[in-house]
């Protein structure tokens, strides 16, 4: 089953497990969006050299209608294997909004703590699987 | 911002859908508990400040108070507090309600001085503007008091009357879409200026020159200011876009007795573009 059904400008309900050439062949589709993604590698590669296996992205960065996203929303696994002194301060500073991963990193991450919940029965993955306009949206899964 | 009861309502369930299993935490949880906390609850924080802005802006029934780059805001709540929803406030104008809801995703930062004057009419609110002129600006330069009317107008392509305040310096990109009846193509989408242009010279702006909807067919920027000090001066400009940095050398022209003008034409590889445009009284 495609991620994106035909004409949607949201993946269809659910996590999909995809990996970053996906997100390269279908999401990076004008500059903006190519820049936005480089800058957030640099998250997601602090992340993987932490140890965090997982991440999620949602938001309007999925959205195909959505030109110019002004970040990348999602989550990161916040398993017992992740070494947290190995994450970059910015990344796990939560005040102001999440400003400073916002700014430095162009992303908007919570933490997906599989305590609380596995899948969609985890609260930030559900909170996730909604928009802003109601709709219900998929999210991408990344193994990093 | 939250602009309408159903996002209100949307909002409040997301808030009660990721706050159901947040618990509070003690010092004698280990790091991972305590930032997953700290990280649920950043974006609870925020959900409850938009919540209550929305409640506070549906309850205003007297001032709101703003600053130029917030009017656009101040619309917003204004229609909130009016408690008029985006189909009933577009129907007042002659929108259809998607185009107003444009304007507002926008916080208006498109839409004409016309546009923006209708909607606050639509609103049926009194609104007052307050200008404060400083003794000094400009790290010191004394303010040149040029005696005359508190502002000046013109009349703009479609024949309205449009006010320009004086000692100002206007910068605009002048769409002509295609199929221009639609009243939202002739857009301002560049930055405008306040401040005394004789005793400071030198301006530097950027902006995003061209039309969301019709990026082809953006063709001019317009400059106008009603200084009287500016009449048959001459200046440069020097535009920095993606295709290159060209230098102008032009001259006021008078327009009436109280405004002048200039256009620059514009080339179509310029167009939708992120520009500088630096500009030099001589």
């Amino acid at each position: 089953m495609p991620v994106y059904p035909h004409n949607h400008s949201l993946p269809g309900r659910g996590i999909h497990k995809v990996d970053m050439l996906f997100v390269s062949e279908t999401l990076l589709f004008t500059p903006q969006r190519d820049a936005l993604f480089i800058k957030a590698t640099t998250a997601f590669d602090a992340l993987a050299k932490a140890g965090v296996p997982r991440i999620w992205i949602a938001g309007s960065f999925l959205n195909l209608s959505v030109v110019n996203p002004s970040d990348i929303d999602g989550a990161w696994e916040c398993s017992r294997q992740v070494n947290l002194k190995e994450l970059p301060a910015a990344l796990r500073d939560f005040s102001d909004h999440r400003n400073a991963m916002r700014s430095r990193f162009g992303v908007d991450l919570l933490l997906y703590n599989p305590a609380r919940g596995d899948g969609h029965d985890n609260p930030v993955l559900s909170y996730y699987g909604v928009t802003k306009n109601g709709d219900l949206s998929g999210i991408l899964e990344i193994s990093l | 911002m939250i602009k309408n009861q159903h996002a209100y309502n949307l909002t409040k369930a997301q808030r009660d859908r990721l706050g159901a299993r947040q618990i509070p935490v003690s010092e004698d949880d280990d790091e991972i508990e305590k930032l997953t906390y700290a990280s649920v609850q950043s974006e609870l924080d925020h959900l409850d400040a938009l919540l209550r802005e929305y409640e506070a802006n549906a309850a205003a029934k007297s001032v709101l108070e703003s600053t130029p780059e917030n009017l656009g805001f101040a619309l917003i709540k204004a229609r909130i507090a009016r408690n008029l929803t985006h189909e009933e406030l577009a129907k007042r104008l002659g929108l259809k309600a998607q185009q107003l809801q444009r304007y507002e995703d926008k916080a208006y930062g498109q839409a004409s001085l016309e546009r923006i004057i209708k909607v606050i009419k639509a609103l049926d609110v009194g609104m007052t503007l307050e200008m404060r002129i400083p003794k000094e600006m400009d790290a010191g330069v004394p303010l040149k008091v040029v005696p005359g009317p508190i502002a000046s107008s013109r009349k703009t392509g479609s024949g309205q009357k449009e006010t320009i305040p004086l000692n100002t310096l206007r910068f605009s990109g002048i769409a002509a879409a295609a199929d221009s009846n639609e009243e939202d193509n002739d857009i301002l989408s560049s930055s405008g200026l306040l401040g005394d242009p004789v005793s400071k010279k030198k301006w530097v702006l950027h902006g995003h020159l061209g039309h969301p909807k019709a990026p082809g067919h953006a063709r001019d920027l317009t400059i106008v200011t009603n200084h009287p000090g500016l009449g048959g001066k001459t200046y440069s400009i020097k535009l920095i876009s993606a295709c290159g940095e060209e230098t102008l050398e032009r001259t006021w022209i008078s327009e009436s007795r109280s405004s002048f003008l200039d256009t620059i034409e514009v080339r179509p590889e310029q167009l939708s573009r992120d520009w500088e445009l630096t500009f030099t009284l001589k």
